[in-house]
Formats: structure tokens, sequence, C-alpha cells
């Protein structure tokens, strides 16, 4: 008897092990690992979002084991419907098995996207329960699908190959990719506004610069049988498009508004401090016909409240440190007098950049710094008072930058070598 | 005596520690924020020492009554008519605490893991599970906790270390921006004061050293309290507090923002563990005192054949309780009287009467009673 009860203990454990997931029980080898979504909006359709997925197969991402390597690692699904899940649905009459978001890491929405509908897009991407908090939205400037066609150069598949570009944009100054919840809570926010990284889908350098075009063609046709395939850049075979950085999408709500380039996400960047890097050039004190090349590393920002005759404005403080990385003038030692003039002059770029970034945004009313949410930290009340106008105040709002800026190092060199 | 188990001191607040975390850790953070903003967590801390005044109570009652339960003494107290009334009242809400939770079990996995698996069968799997451990006594429910409770705690402390890189202490401001009423009406709703420190007056008949029963029991409490208070710290530094409201289990998003180089991800499952476990030893609990409750105040000599279908009970009302999840959280995010009334105005209400026949017949009430 004893022994019975025994075995029949054993066998329901040994159940547990089949029935594991009940309902949901899914098997690796039947889902399709989603890694990147892409969502379009064609808007003279009746069913306008356009949704493409970059599919990959775990065998593929574990290293191509038994052949994996023959296909490419990724594949993409295309469907079209009123709404991304319609959409979706109609990916899956398409796909052999269960298509599983859980590892997405990309959400690619296009321009269009973010003009007309992303409330709706942004709620499924939330709500989903598949789809995690930390997966990145990114914005592009033509069609979002245009993302994921672009072909992998460094990485093993399209969608690792952006999310590196990505994520390796928080090392520099050239923009600032936004994971899913970090987006939310700006739009939650009161008194800040949302923003994430504008992604471009175009040709690479080497094709669109005229002078480098020329040189190529006569080489790629008179070398050919030289080169082979090495160059692979010649007339035979077309140089692929692909992603690049251009700056930030701005939001206000949840309909984007307008674009940062380069240079306004650089000055936009000042204000929230930080440890990207980027390079700015400034005249030579020395001699101005040249230039001197300065790295930051490291910029801490203040903002500060003031409040005088009910009336808001700013205080922005940045302290920069950077590094002199190159310099043309051959004459001179880097003395403490030419560090200070350099200083100065860092100062006065960093503080153009920043005005111009801040005129940029006060003329489309985004606060997406967050002026507003700071000022709901350091002062509730007056804050409330302005919360419904604070888009206006915000547009008129006097912001007093101050740029301190400390080069700490000259690099390796004492000063150019010269011929002497 | 229907049970034989004893617990140790360290067990009794083991047990009361799993009761208060388990359910409030998903729940209490979305609404207390809602309501209270950046200033959840003041309500947070006052809900505990209002359970500390629950507990200090139920322990001088307790002590007052050695050896006896709240289903016994509230009718050495009350005499028999008015006394059973109650415990069967007490049994009454234990069996709807054991419904309300196991719902909220089962719409969280629903909701956040299994979307497919109907509701039913993770409300009855749990149950059948607590009514395996309640059959098996209070002795083998303190063991189980004990070794539970490691799994719970450390999960729940990794969880917040490990999300310590997404935090933006900006975030938790505005703070001090709401009134004190609504910071009251908060604290008291169920989830947020730890109304289960009521079992204490149930656990400390069972305890082998009843006098050690108030401070494990402070120590539990305050536990708990610090615990989630500094989860909800944790999940305002991450999402801030006008987000926050908006998730429906706010730490189940705060684990999924966990990214440390793209290796240490997907931390749900840890967090899956922290609510199965710590509901189960939860649900367990309450079906255990229910059904001993009733026992006790029907005057049987045995409860374990109650615990069953006590747990269908369970089973079916939790799911007709709530028509969806929509309703759940209207439940629990507002003050519910009668869970006032239960956990604190009963307890002080007794506590008040043999306070009073004490000094009436001018000598110590336990000593009059055999």
């Amino acid at each position: 008897m004893k022994n019975a009860t025994k075995i029949a203990f054993l066998l329901i454990i040994a159940l547990a092990f089949f029935s594991a997931g009940c309902w949901d029980q899914s098997e690796v080898e039947q889902l399709a690992l989603v890694r990147a979504i892409a969502i379009d909006y064609l808007p003279e359709r009746e069913a306008p979002y356009l949704v493409t997925l970059a599919v990959n197969l775990p065998s593929d991402i574990a290293g191509g084991e038994g052949g994996g390597n023959s296909t490419n690692p990724t594949q993409l699904f295309t469907g079209i419907g009123a709404s991304v899940e319609l959409a979706l649905e109609q990916i899956s009459y398409s796909v052999p098995r269960r298509l599983y978001l859980s590892h997405t890491e990309l959400l690619i929405i296009s321009q269009d996207v973010a003009k007309n509908s992303l409330s709706k897009v942004f709620d499924f991407a939330m709500r989903h329960p598949e789809i995690r908090a930390s997966t990145y939205l990114i914005v592009t400037a033509g069609l979002a699908q245009k993302a994921l066609t672009t072909s992998e150069r460094i990485e093993s598949t399209v969608s690792e190959e952006i999310l590196g570009v990505v994520r390796h944009a928080e090392k520099t100054r050239a923009t600032d990719a936004q994971q899913l919840f970090e987006f939310a809570r700006d739009i939650a926010n009161p008194g800040q506004e949302a923003y994430t990284s504008l992604l471009m889908v175009g040709s690479p350098l080497e094709k669109v610069l005229p002078e480098l075009k020329e040189e190529e063609q006569p080489g790629g046709q008179a070398e050919s049988g030289e080169n082979g395939a090495g160059t692979g850049g010649g007339a035979g075979e077309e140089l692929e498009d692909i992603v690049t950085l251009a700056g930030l999408a701005v939001f206000k709500g949840k309909k984007m508004v307008g674009i940062l380039d380069a240079i306004d996400t650089r000055g936009f960047l000042w204000f929230l401090g930080g440890t990207g890097q980027t390079i700015i050039e400034v005249h030579d004190p020395v001699d101005p016909d040249s230039t001197v090349d300065i790295l930051v590393y490291r910029v801490n920002s203040k903002l500060t409240p003031v409040i005088k005759n009910n009336k808001v404005s700013f205080i922005a403080e940045v302290n920069v440190e950077g590094d002199v990385r190159s310099r043309a003038v051959e004459i001179d030692y880097i003395t403490p007098e030419i560090i200070k003039k350099l200083n100065t002059a860092m100062a006065g770029v960093i503080k153009a950049d920043m005005e111009k970034a801040l005129s940029k945004m006060q003329e489309l009313q985004t606060d997406i710094v967050g002026f507003g949410a700071m000022l709901n930290r350091k002062d509730a009340k007056t804050f409330n008072r302005l919360k419904d106008r604070w888009d206006e105040v915000f547009s008129t709002m006097k912001v007093d930058i101050t740029v301190k800026t400390n080069i700490r190092r000259t690099g390796l060199h004492v000063r150019p070598i010269k011929n002497s | 005596m229907l049970e034989n188990g004893r617990i140790s001191s360290r067990q009794i607040a083991t047990l009361l520690f799993m009761a208060m975390i388990s359910t409030s850790i998903l729940f209490v953070p979305a609404f207390t924020v809602d309501k209270l903003g950046s200033d959840a967590w003041i309500a947070l801390l006052l809900g505990t020492f209002l359970g500390l005044l629950t507990l200090l109570i139920a322990n001088w009652l307790g002590q007052q009554h050695p050896q006896k339960t709240i289903f016994q003494y509230s009718q050495t107290i009350l005499g028999s008519f008015f006394g059973k009334i109650l415990a069967f009242m007490y049994v009454w809400n234990f069996l709807r605490v054991v419904a309300v939770v196991v719902r909220e079990f089962g719409e969280f996995m629903t909701t956040a893991f299994m979307p497919n698996t109907p509701i039913f069968v993770f409300i009855a799997s749990l149950l059948l599970l607590a009514a395996l451990a309640a059959i098996a006594g209070i002795e083998v429910l303190a063991r189980t906790s004990e070794f539970i409770i490691l799994l719970v705690a450390t999960s729940l402390v990794a969880i917040v270390i490990l999300s310590l890189g997404n935090w933006e202490l900006n975030q938790l401001l505005p703070m001090f921006t709401s009134d004190l009423l609504s910071i009251l009406k908060t604290a008291a709703t169920i989830e947020v004061w730890k109304a289960d420190a009521i079992l204490a007056a149930m656990l400390i008949p069972f305890m082998i050293r009843p006098q050690k029963a108030l401070v494990a029991g402070a120590k539990a409490t305050l536990a708990a309290g610090i615990l989630i208070t500094i989860g909800v710290i944790g999940a305002l530094a991450i999402f801030g507090p006008y987000l926050l409201p908006s998730f429906r289990f706010p730490i189940h998003m705060y684990t999924r923002t966990i990214n440390i180089g793209r290796i240490l991800t997907r931390f749900e499952a840890l967090l899956m563990v922290i609510w199965v476990a710590g509901v189960f030893v939860k649900t367990s609990v309450y079906l255990y005192f229910a059904s001993l409750g009733l026992a006790q105040a029907a005057g049987l000599k045995e409860y374990k054949f109650l615990v069953l279908p006590l747990g269908v009970i369970c089973a079916t009302w939790s799911i007709s309780l709530f028509e969806n999840v929509a309703a759940l959280e209207a439940m629990i995010s507002n003050p519910y009287p009668e869970s006032l009334l239960m956990y604190l105005g009963v307890p002080l209400f007794l506590m008040l009467i043999t306070i009073i026949r004490n000094f009436l017949s001018g000598q110590q009430w336990r000593q009059k009673q055999p």
C-alpha cells in the first residue's frame, strides 16, 4: 500500500515535467523569435499600418549550427492592417511558427507613425505582455521597413546591427535613444516632453561623395581583374544602404513635432550632462586661421529655476572637461595661458550650441529638457499655477547659460612635431 | 486541542512576514502612487504602524488568554453566543481573504505570464496545494515558510539591487504634495496597513514561548513594511509618480526594465518565485485558520476534514467575487471598512471588555477562568 502511494506520487511529479506551462506551453522550436518590429503608416490606405518583423531562428543566434550559415539569419515578414495587432495577425498567416515578441529589442516607427498615430501603437507596445519596457524606441526619417532591409555589416543580424549603432550612441553625443519606459515616463511627467533618436537609412558615404565615385569607376573597370571581388564597391556590386544616426525626433505629448539635427542634438545634450564624448573645434588662440580640436569627455549640468516677479527663468550651469586632441600650429608649447584661452573659446562654442538648441526647442514649444519637471520638483506650487500653459511659458522663458570648461590634459604630445 | 503543533518565535515572524508581503508587493505600488504620488511611502510606513497596533492588541489578548485562539477567547469574553458569532465572522472574513488572494494570484499569472491558460487552473492548483499544507498542520506550515522566506527575501533584494542602475532619484520629487486625509485614507486600505498582523491572535497560542511573540511579530511587520516601501521607492525612481500608476503591476514592469549588459535580464521569473511562494504561504495560513476557527467555534473534534470543502468554496467564490480585473482593483484600492472593523475594531473592543471586567472583578481575568 505504501509503495503504491509512493509510485502514485512519483507519477504525479513526472506529470509536472510534461505539463509545464499549461495552455501556454511552447517549445523553442515552435517559436518565431521576433527581434525587431518596424511599423509604418500609409495614410491613404484603409488599412494603414504596415508592420515588418525581423525574425531570427534560435539556431542561427546560437552560432549557426546545422546549415544556419547558408541562409540569411534574419527573415523579414510583412503584414498590413487597420491596427498593429491586425497586421500582426495577417503576418501570422504566413509564418509557420508562433510569433514570439518577448525578445523584441527594437521598436522602429516611421516619422508618419510618430506624427499621426503614435498613441495607439505606443499603447500596444506597453500593454502587450510579451514586449518589454526596456525595448528601444526609434524613429526613422523614411520608411521604417527600410531600416530592416539594410544588411548587417559587423553584427550577425540586422536588429543587432541597428541596436549596436543605437546603443553605442550613448557613449557619444550623437543622440539619446530612449527605452520604452523612459519614453513613457517623459510623456507622463508634467513639464517634460519626450524625445528619442532618429535614424536615417541611406547610401554609405563612399557611394554618395562625387569625388569618391569618380575615383571608383575607372579604377573598378580597369583593375577588376586584379582586385576581383575584394573591393566589392566596383561597378558590378551595389553598395547596400546603411543606417545612420541623425539626431533626435522631438515629441509633444505623443505627437512628433520636429527634428533636432546633429548640432542641435549636441546642444540639447549639454543641458542633460552625462559622459558622452564629442569633439569641439575652436580657433587657435595663437593663430586664428588654424584650429584646435578638443575632446569632451565629461559634462555636469545643473538647472536651477529662478522666480522673480512671478516670472520663471532658469540658470543652466554646465561644467565641461576635455582634452586637447589635435592642433596644427607649430610654434608653441601649450602653456597655462593658452589653455585658459582655449577654455574661453570652447565655452563660447558650447554656449552657442546650447542657445541654438534652446531656441529650436522654444520654437517647437517642446520642453524636452524637462525645465517644467525641474520646476515641479523644486517648487511645485509655482509649477501647478503654470502647468496648463507651460508650453507657452517655456517658449518665451529666459535661460541663463553659464559654461565652465576645464581642459585637463593635452594628449601624448607636448607640442606638434615640427621641422626644426 | 485540535492542533498539537508548536512553533518557535522565529517561525511566527516568518509566517507573519510572508502573509504581509506576498500580496501587497504586486498591487500596492500602483494604487498608493496613484493616490499620493511620491508620498506613497508615507502611507506605507503609516500603515506599518497601524499593523503594529493590531499586533500589540492581538499580543495583549493572547497573553491574557494563554493557549487560546481568538475564536476561543471571544467566547470567554463575550459569552458563548456572541463569541461564536464573532468567531464565525472571522472565519467568513478569512475565507474571503483566501478568495481575494487566489484571485489576485490568478489574475497576475494570466495577465503577465500565461494569457492562454484559464484562471481556474491557477486558482485550483494553488488551493489544492494550500489545502494539503493546511491539513498537514501549523508546524509543517511554519517550517515550509521558513524555507520559502529565503527564496522570497533574496529574490526581492536581488531585484532591487539589480535595478539600482536605472534609478533616477530626481523622479522622487516633488514630495509632500498630498494632504493628510488622503494619506490616512490610503494607509487604511487593507493591503497597505499590515492587517495580517491579526494572525498573531491565532498563532500565539501555538508558540513554545508566547512571551516572545511581540518582538518577533514587530520585527516581521517592520521588515515587511520597510521592504515594500523600498520596492515602491525603487519603482518610483524608475518610472516617476506620473507614469507608475498606469501600470497594473508596477513591480513586474520594474523587474522587466532590468538590463545589465544585455545579459542579466528577464528577472520576471524571480518575481514569479516571490509571488507564487508568498501567495502559497498566505493562502495556506488563512485557509488553515479558517478551518481551525470553524472547528473551534462549532465545537468539532477535528478540523482537517473541513479544509478541502472550504477550499472548494474559496475557489468558486474567488471567481464569482469579481466580474473582471477592474472590479478586483477597485476593491483592493479603496478602504474597506469591514476589514478595519474586523482587524482593528473588534480586537480593540475585546481588549476593552477584558480590561473593564478585570477592573470590576478586581483580579486578573485569566485566573478566574480555567
